[in-house]
Order: C-alpha cells, then sequence, then structure tokens
C-alpha cells in the first residue's frame, strides 16, 4: 500500500517537475532531474523507520507533508557502515560452501548487492549479521545448488531420538580421553577434510553454531527450519564429526584402541 | 520439575544436556545444577570436556577465511552501481 501511495506521490512530482513547477511550501525537497526521480531529500521531514510509520507519514500527504525517504547516498553510506565489517565473516561462510576462492568471491558480491537492493526492508536494531547470512545461504542454495541434492531430512525427527542417542554413547568410557587427546594431535586439514563426509544440511548447522556462534533461534531463522530442527542438525552433525575423526585416529594410529 | 541433589541426577540426563550447555541455550536442567554434578562426575566431565574440545578444534579448523583484499574493493564498486528505488521498500530477500 505504501508503494503504491509512494508511486502515486512519485508521479506527482515528476509531473509537477517538468512543469517546472517543483516546489513543496519552499521547504527543501529537492529532484535531481537528470537521472529521474532517484533521490528525494527533505531534511526537515520526521523519518519513517517502520512500513507503519511509513503509511502514516504518506497519509499525511498534503501540500506541507511528504513521506521521508533515505536518500540513496544515506543508505549507501550507512549500508557501508553497518554491513561491510561481515565482509570476512561472509567470504568465510561462503568459502565453506563453494570450497574454492573464484566461487566464494562471485557469491559473496552477489549476498552484498542483494542485501544492499533489500536493506530498507532489514529491521535496524534486529541481527544483521544472521540476516547476511540468510541472504548468503538463499543464495548459495539458487546459485550453486540447482543441481544437487542435499540429504533428505525427516521431517519427524525428535529430540527425543537424539537424546536416547546421546543416553546410550554414555557406553565407552574407558576411550574418552584417550579420543580427547587423539583430537589434540589432528590437524586443521584433517578436519576439514572429515568434516566434508558430514551431510551438508548437518554440516551447516554445525558451521552457524560453533564458528560463527549463533544461537539455535537464529540459526533456524538462517535455515528456514524449526528450532527442533536445528538441535537435530546438531546433534547428528557433531556425532558424525565425532565417529569420523575417532575412525580416523584409529586408522593412523593416533588412537590405540584395545579391541578385547 | 524438582531434582534433588545434582550429583544424584542420573548421567544421561547430565549428558543429554551437554550441547545446550556448551552451546549456552537453555534447557531443563540448570547451568549450576550441570556444574555440580560435573565436579563429582569425572566420566560425564570426560564426555563434555571432550565435546567442548569438538568444538573448539571445528571453530578453529574453519574459521579465519579472510576475504582477499581486492574483494572489498569490488563490492563497494558493485554498490555504487546499484540504484535503489527510494520509494520501493522491498520485501526480504
Amino acid at each position: 500500500m505504501a508503494t503504491k501511495n509512494l508511486t502515486q506521490v512519485k508521479l506527482l512530482a515528476q509531473i509537477d517537475a517538468l512543469n517546472g513547477a517543483w516546489n513543496l511550501s519552499s521547504k527543501t525537497s529537492s529532484l535531481n532531474q537528470s537521472s529521474g526521480v532517484r533521490s528525494i531529500n527533505m531534511k526537515e521531514i520526521p523519518k519513517a523507520h517502520s512500513a507503519q510509520d511509513f503509511d502514516l507519514a504518506v497519509s499525511n500527504t498534503g501540500d506541507s507533508f511528504l513521506p521521508s525517504i533515505e536518500s540513496e547516498a544515506d543508505l549507501l553510506a550507512r549500508f557501508e557502515r553497518d554491513a561491510l565489517p561481515f565482509l570476512d565473516q561472509i567470504y568465510s561462510g561462503a568459502f565453506r560452501m563453494t570450497h574454492n576462492h573464484a566461487d566464494a568471491q562471485d557469491l559473496v558480491q552477489e549476498v552484498f548487492a542483494k542485501a544492499f537492493r533489500s536493506f530498507r526492508s532489514f529491521q535496524e536494531g534486529t541481527n544483521l549479521k544472521a540476516w547476511l547470512y540468510r541472504i548468503l545461504t538463499n543464495t548459495f542454495i539458487n546459485i550453486y545448488r540447482k543441481n544437487q541434492r542435499g540429504p533428505i531430512v525427516d521431517p519427524t525427527e525428535q529430540i527425543q531420538d537424539w537424546q536416547m542417542t546421546n543416553a546410550q554413547s554414555h557406553a565407552s568410557e574407558g576411550l574418552r580421553s584417550a579420543e580427547t587427546e587423539a583430537l589434540e594431535n589432528l590437524p586443521n586439514e584433517t578436519i576439514q577434510q572429515v568434516m566434508a563426509q558430514v551431510p551438508e544440511e548437518f554440516r551447516n548447522a554445525v558451521f552457524l553454531a560453533d564458528v560463527e556462534g549463533f544461537s539455535y533461534k537464529e540459526i533456524a531463522d538462517i535455515m528456514d527450519c524449526p528450532v527442533g530442527t536445528v538441535m537435530s542438525r546438531l546433534h547428528r552433525g557433531r556425532k558424525m564429526l565425532r565417529e569420523l575423526l575417532r575412525d580416523y585416529a584409529i586408522e593412523s594410529g593416533f588412537l590405540k584402541v584395545d579391541k578385547s | 520439575m524438582i531434582f534433588g541433589q545434582a550429583q544424584e541426577l542420573p548421567c544421561a540426563q547430565i549428558v543429554a544436556a551437554v550441547y545446550f550447555y556448551l552451546d549456552d541455550e537453555d534447557c531443563q536442567i540448570t547451568r549450576e545444577l550441570i556444574g555440580i554434578h560435573l565436579e563429582q562426575c569425572a566420566e560425564c566431565y570426560e564426555e563434555f570436556s571432550l565435546e567442548n574440545r569438538l568444538k573448539a578444534l571445528i571453530a578453529q579448523a574453519f574459521s579465519g577465511n579472510q576475504a582477499p583484499p581486492e574483494l572489498h574493493a569490488l563490492v563497494i564498486g558493485q554498490l555504487a552501481e546499484i540504484h535503489v528505488d527510494p520509494t520501493v521498500v522491498q520485501e526480504h530477500p
């Protein structure tokens, strides 16, 4: 609705401009005629911060009241100030997804372009990093995963299911300290290789929690799934990784198992 | 749910809470009760240590992939080319 009203406002503005009669009660509005109606700068008019304010502001449109719209330059400045500091982190995430630097760079550029186009819809005060990660995840899925199938995740997976597994895992006690010790000797490359064997959805949940430090709720928002599914994916991903690392450690002699 | 002494909690319940504890998420058993149990149960303590170590190893192995310096300039250059219609509030991407 706001958009429609604004379109009308914009049209009126254009007509006025064409007639050479653009004049808003001698206030400070300006119209960049060379590039069409792109920047409207109204410093003296209260800012609209949400869609609702926007509607209210628009409904007040008379001779002396127009909605305040952040200029493109201001929007860009705000985006560069708030979003760009996450470039390295988003790149890091993109690299984990694409496994190569060229694709990661392309992906990051696409993510920031999309984010900038939609930046007005981002609610200030909410988690910008999580918002960018969500765009990253969606963009990756759209661009790079079209021909691939992700793991089939059972929609009925329940927390109780993995709580049971976890309780059972208490059995192999003697191994545990040896296992911890063995982990100390594993190089990063090994962990990276082993992690690649964990299904993508589980792996991504683990990355978001352990590398990025997102809460379960934030991961649920980023992955667009219920919190219970996040917990299940995290649990499965970690358990798989632990088993794979343990197998690796045994095979390569880091971990001695007494098979009695 | 009312629990007695923390050390009387079955290990299975404590171990089931390991990820909640390490991820700093709320769960049915308070952090305090888990802490008390871990002080007195070497097996659970080992289990928590192992999971904690694993978490740290993952963080270490997968972070710190810095963007190449030219990417920053590329992104900024690209943003300057994008024109966002100030009158259209886009939906979430």
